[in-house]
């Protein structure tokens, strides 16, 4: 059970992202686009830019081949 | 880094030294992912003991997934997971022995393995990662690629017919069965938590995409997200496995039988109850 | 106290290997080994121990090295043809520091040979058989009584250096029967098992790449694969002192010739330098109780001052080369076909030698 939390930001690690783009054209609300800050591996990172509208669905965090996502949520994580 | 995921990295992993050796996009990741995941949820949900854990690999892309966990991890030669993984269920039955293997370690070197495992019922549980081809040679054919297709080294198309592992497993009497894709994560989560839980051989077969090799060779498409819902699109949920234009997926047999470990330590200790071994 | 037993040389292997604490036995039947197999699913049991007979060799040797790393001291016996299967999971092994026994009964012949003969047709394979730059661990037991002990003596040092061994015997030894003695628990030292070490909560990694002392795979950094590789030689090359071992009889009188030998052609050597000794031929025995790593500097020691080394073997001439390379004048006495040399055959080269 989750209670009420709203994301407050999403964290890409630029040491980690491979640039898969998996969470760009995952997010069922568009909130990442490519941006052009480039990360470790020489790509272009995603960045969360509409996290306002993050439904909080999760996927991106369970897609990220890399463990380079953090959900990152106000007011308490998971109970 | 995700701080989930950080929790069960082996040191240098969690504090970033080292990355996994995948490819952007790779389905190996994301399996990753959902066996901590499994883990984590197990641990909260079951008191699931993840201390008495040994994961044993094949040697293939597919057999590196685990490696940046901090479990008793024993990366076996190439098509030999199973027969060590037997070593260890035989000699603490009381473990949880998982392998992961890639399709043409478990398939083809080592399919003899395979047919034996499952006959004897070890309780070894296997994810089968099949990306349709060899992804750490780059790029050949394995015998799950589809029949025609082009790999680099079937380059006038493949002329032999796939195999399909869960079909092959329930008819050697496998005690669990199932086939999901990588896009389901809640099934992919869900049968890996039920595999550990499973008491004898339990074989969760992953459909996985290779966006270098497989994406773009076999079904012609590169960008990791097309191959997942490629990967949507011709697959249909059965309980009964199928492995041609369409593959079925979902959990195709779970029953139970007496295991060979057990089996195997009733008659040492009916053979001690004959009197000890003296010199 | 232990006791007297007349017993084959296959039973006198399955007892030293169980005295030694070998619990875990994995095999597929094949001939001349089928009945160490055979003892070991009659005993193993009932020392708490479990035995298994796999789909293949391929299977035995890797399901041995997780029964070690898991827990218990484990071996493997073949022949021929099955050891030739076994080879990988030996460099394997060695790689990752599994301790291993391995036991090659050896039989004539490339590919399926002469299954019912004996030969020494695998000295060079169980030194050199894996892929890959290592050092390896090879007793080769001269009676019955040694494969008891040998046995034993290989387990330890599998133990102690964390690396498999070979007990390198032949069809002969492995099916003569003679009486030995068995020591009683204690008696003989048997060292404990050694599993892979764990740091806190964090368990082993056993990298079949090359990797560092963590398991972490360093085989795309050549600097750090070749100190890897250079442990795992250094661990052995640099006791071999320690680990090699040789006999030496009829040394005394300073001979200029030696009958070099090793298992069961050491048997008709020593008939032979009996023989010749009775005629008045001053001739010395030696003895390889280790094959590898090959005791250099022992041997050196034992033959100074001798001129000539004859070396019987039962196959085309393959240790006589390691007493070539200590720089000695050698005589071949190559064997094939599953007999084993004669006392009489060597004794005559030998004369022609000395005359
Ligand atoms: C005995 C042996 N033969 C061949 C190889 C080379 N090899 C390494 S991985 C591999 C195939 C890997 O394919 P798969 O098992 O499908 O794993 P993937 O990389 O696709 O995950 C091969 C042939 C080897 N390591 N050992
Ligand atoms: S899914 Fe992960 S690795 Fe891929 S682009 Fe997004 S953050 Fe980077
Ligand atoms: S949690 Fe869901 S909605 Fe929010 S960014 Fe991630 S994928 Fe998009
Ligand atoms: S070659 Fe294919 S399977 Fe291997 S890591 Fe790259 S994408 Fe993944
Ligand atoms: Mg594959």
């Amino acid at each position: 059970m989750r209670r009420r939390s709203i994301v407050v930001k999403i964290d890409v690690d630029k040491y980690l992202c491979k640039g898969c783009y998996i969470c760009v054209d995952k997010c069922p609300t568009k909130v990442f686009e490519v941006s052009s800050v480039i990360g470790d591996y020489g790509i272009f990172l995603p960045e969360a830019r509409h996290v306002d509208r993050c439904v909080d669905c999760g996927i991106c965090e369970l897609y990220c081949p890399d463990y380079a996502i953090t959900i990152i949520r106000s007011g308490g994580n998971e109970a | 880094m995700n701080p989930l995921i950080q929790n069960y990295l082996r040191s240098e992993y969690a504090q970033g030294k080292r990355r996994t050796i995948f490819c952007p996009g790779c389905g190996n990741g994301i399996i990753l992912g959902y066996f901590v995941r499994a883990i984590d949820e197990l641990k909260r949900e079951d008191g699931f003991d993840d201390s008495k854990l040994y994961i044993v690999t094949g040697i293939g892309c597919s057999g590196n997934i685990p490696v940046p966990l901090k479990y008793n991890i024993i990366r076996a030669l190439h098509g030999r997971a199973l027969s060590v993984a037997t070593g260890v269920k035989l000699v603490r039955p009381d473990s949880e022995v998982v392998v992961f293997a890639g399709d043409g370690d478990l398939l083809s070197i080592g399919g003899n393995h395979l047919i034996h495992t499952i006959r004897r019922n070890v309780g070894i549980k296997v994810i089968l990662v099949n990306n349709m081809l060899y992804g750490m040679t780059g790029g050949q054919v394995a015998p799950t690629t589809p029949m025609e297709a082009i790999t680099h080294t079937t380059p006038y198309g493949n002329p032999e017919p796939p195999l399909d592992a869960c079909k092959l497993a329930v008819s050697l009497g496998a005690t669990y069965v199932a086939r999901w894709v990588v896009p389901l994560a809640k099934q992919c989560i869900q049968s890996i938590k039920e595999l550990l839980l499973h008491r004898g051989f339990g074989l969760l077969e992953c459909l996985s995409q290779c966006p270098v090799y497989q994406g773009r060779y076999v079904i012609g498409i590169d960008r990791p997200s097309k191959i997942m819902d490629y990967y949507l699109k011709i697959t249909v949920v059965s309980d009964k496995p199928s492995y041609g234009d369409k593959i079925t997926i979902g959990k195709f047999v779970d029953y139970e039988r007496p295991t060979y470990e057990e089996i195997m330590w009733s008659i040492v200790n009916k053979a001690r109850e004959g009197g000890n071994y003296e010199a | 106290m232990g006791k007297y037993s007349l017993m084959m040389g296959s039973e006198a292997l399955v007892r030293g290997a169980i005295y030694a604490g070998i619990r875990f036995y994995a095999g597929y039947p094949i001939t001349p080994a089928t009945e160490v197999a055979e003892y070991m699913a009659q005993l193993l049991p009932r020392a708490g121990g479990i035995f298994v007979q796999t789909e293949d060799e391929l299977a035995a040797i890797n399901m041995a090295i997780g029964a070690s790393v898991a827990k218990w001291k484990a071996m493997v016996a073949t022949s021929g043809p099955g050891f030739s299967l076994m080879q990988e999971g030996i460099g394997h092994a060695i790689n990752t520091e599994v301790p291993l026994l391995i036991v090659d009964v050896q039989r004539g012949g490339p590919s399926t040979g002469q299954p019912t003969m004996p030969s020494q047709q695998d000295v060079f394979q169980a030194r050199y058989g894996s892929h890959g730059s290592y050092e390896i661990i090879v007793l080769s037991p001269g009676n019955v009584q040694e494969l008891f002990y040998l046995t034993i003596d290989a387990v330890n040092l599998s133990e102690q250096y964390r690396t498999p061994v070979i007990l390198l015997t032949e069809e002969i030894t492995a099916h003569l029967w003679e009486k030995i003695y068995v020591p009683g628990p204690g008696e003989y030292p048997v060292l404990p098992h050694a599993t892979p070490p764990t740091r806190g909560d964090e368990g082993f990694l056993l990298e079949s790449q090359l990797h560092d002392e963590r398991g972490y795979n360093v085989a795309n950094d050549p600097e750090l694969s070749a100190k890897a590789l250079w442990r795992l030689i250094r661990k052995i090359r640099d006791n071999v002192d320690k680990i090699s071992r040789i006999e030496v009889k009829y040394f005394d009188d300073e001979p200029s010739v030696f009958i070099a030998s090793y298992g069961c052609s050491a048997r008709s050597a020593l008939a032979a330098v009996k023989m010749l000794r009775q005629d008045g031929y001053k001739v010395g025995f030696l003895r390889l109780i280790t094959l590898w790593p090959f005791p250099e500097n022992t041997i050196r020691n034992a033959v100074r001052g001798a001129s000539t080394v004859v070396v019987p073997e039962m196959n085309s001439g393959y240790i006589v080369n390691e007493f070539r390379l200590l720089g000695l004048n050698v005589v071949s006495v190559p064997k094939l076909g599953g007999e084993m040399p004669m006392p009489e055959e060597v004794y005559s080269i030998v004369k022609g030698v000395l005359s």
